[in-house]
């Protein structure tokens, strides 16, 4: 009676986790930007791991397995938000604005606002980029240095990050 | 049924592999070698090698991926485009090297097959005389440190050789101390 | 039921790598190596049962330390633009 309860629960359990993974799964193509893609990746996720993983350990004996299955789940349960947490700080200090918390100044600027991740250093050479001066320490500069009243720092006084301004030409061949 | 969950995998290494081919921001080339890894690792674990799989896990996903990005650090950031020039003369080479590669397979016993000479020739001398000719009584601990000890010995020593090398030649930058605050990036001038 | 499991398993992991194809920026990438790897711990757990040999859980465990580390060493260089100098001492410039 018992058993055929807990198999019952544990059969609940895994299908209900494997129907919330599809649908952060689905989240996290569909969703617009960023910001809500890592609610569907972080959030959901958690949720769905931590009801497979106990669905898993109604399935086994009590013993090791048990254990193990425990310790994965409480080991994710931890560290799936930290790393959903770090992912979102570093982009947001790295300039990726949530697309739609946009203002209606914001979204009618005209200048293209770039992320300084690695991915958009090609628009450092682009002079329609503009970076707000609180965002240049992310490519590189430092930010003491940069005159605050400065409206914009021309793209091309930039270092690049993760090599050094100075000694780029002379290495060229 | 369970037998489909592998083909499905593989599918996925193929479509990763591909993805790799057309991508030429190298950062996200990074990321996707990093995701190859991890599915490698769950082919590994169908096929039963759980010993592969901990060391595709550890080295392939994990170790190699940050040091890629450690090197694009030092280095560009975007993949050069190749000559546009339809390379006749290696696809033909790749295509007879991979066929001669699936020619071979074909003589090759299936997985798990007792039959195979893996399982008949030395695997028997290992299982039931191991313990008694080495006292060692972990089957797997008896070939690595005892009938091949030699071989784990110099395995050993060239890691330990590799290793005290790379710290000789990397890891004592930064002897001098940074004059100003922006010693960050100054740093990186010596490391260069 | 397992075998139902991993499909939904292996389902999801197909939707993280469309996104880590299509991503446009790093960060979505980096979400769904993320992803990806928690979504193998499962499926290496989940396979484990459906073989009938749930020893190999080791591996899920092992895995999801691997994934969380070198998420975050990831995260952190793209946050500084390196992964930190050997006896560094002022190194914390981002803060």
């Amino acid at each position: 009676m018992i058993g055929a309860i807990l198999d019952g629960l544990s059969w609940a359990l895994i299908l209900g986790g494997g129907f919330l993974l599809i649908t952060a799964g689905l989240g996290l193509v569909r969703f617009p930007d960023l910001y809500s893609r890592m609610h569907a990746g972080g959030l959901v996720d958690t949720l769905a791991l931590s009801l497979i993983l106990v669905g898993l350990m109604l399935q086994v004996e009590p013993g090791l397995v048990t254990v193990k299955l425990a310790f994965i789940m409480i080991f994710l349960f931890f560290t799936s938000p930290t790393s959903t947490y770090a992912l979102g700080h570093a982009a947001l200090i790295s300039g990726l604005r949530p697309e739609l918390s946009a203002e209606p100044s914001e979204a009618a600027a005209p200048e293209r606002h770039v992320a300084p991740s690695f991915a958009g250093r090609d628009a450092l050479d682009d002079p329609a980029t503009v970076i707000a001066p609180e965002e240049l320490w992310a490519y590189g500069v430092d930010v003491e240095s940069v005159d605050a009243d400065a409206p914009q720092a021309a793209p091309d006084s930039l270092p690049e990050p993760g090599r050094d301004s100075g000694d780029d030409s002379g290495r060229k061949r | 049924m369970s037998a489909l969950i592998g083909p499905i995998l593989l599918a996925f290494l193929i479509a990763v592999a591909l993805a790799i081919l057309n991508l030429r921001n190298l950062f996200a080339v990074v990321m996707l070698s990093g995701i190859f890894s991890f599915l490698m690792a769950g082919v590994f674990v169908i096929l039963d090698a759980v010993d592969v799989a901990f060391t595709e896990a550890a080295v392939g996903a994990g170790i190699s991926t940050v040091l890629m990005l450690g090197t694009l650090a030092l280095t560009a950031a975007r993949e050069k485009l190749p000559r546009k020039r339809l390379p006749i003369l290696p696809l033909l080479v790749v295509l007879a090297v991979g066929g001669v590669l699936i020619y071979g397979t074909f003589d090759m016993p299936a997985i798990g097959d007792p039959n195979a000479p893996v399982h008949q020739h030395m695997a028997p001398r290992f299982i039931e005389q191991g313990p008694i000719e080495t006292g060692v009584p972990n089957m797997v601990t008896s070939v690595l440190a005892s009938y091949r000890g030699y071989d784990t010995m110099g395995e050993t020593a060239v890691i330990f050789t590799a290793a005290i090398g790379v710290l000789l030649m990397i890891g004592r930058r930064r002897k001098r101390k940074p004059e100003t605050a922006t010693g960050k990036r100054e740093g990186r001038d010596d490391a260069v | 039921m397992f075998f139902a499991a991993a499909i939904a398993i292996l389902v999801a992991l197909g939707l993280a790598l469309v996104r880590a194809v299509l991503g446009p920026t790093v960060y979505d990438r980096i979400l769904a190596v993320n992803a990806v790897g928690t979504k193998i711990v499962l499926l290496i757990a989940v396979i484990g049962f459906l073989t009938g040999r749930p020893e190999f859980l080791d591996l899920s465990l092992v895995y999801a330390l691997i994934n969380f580390i070198s998420t975050l060493a990831v995260l952190k260089f793209f946050k500084f633009g390196h992964l930190g100098h050997p006896g560094a001492e002022n190194e914390e410039t981002g803060k």
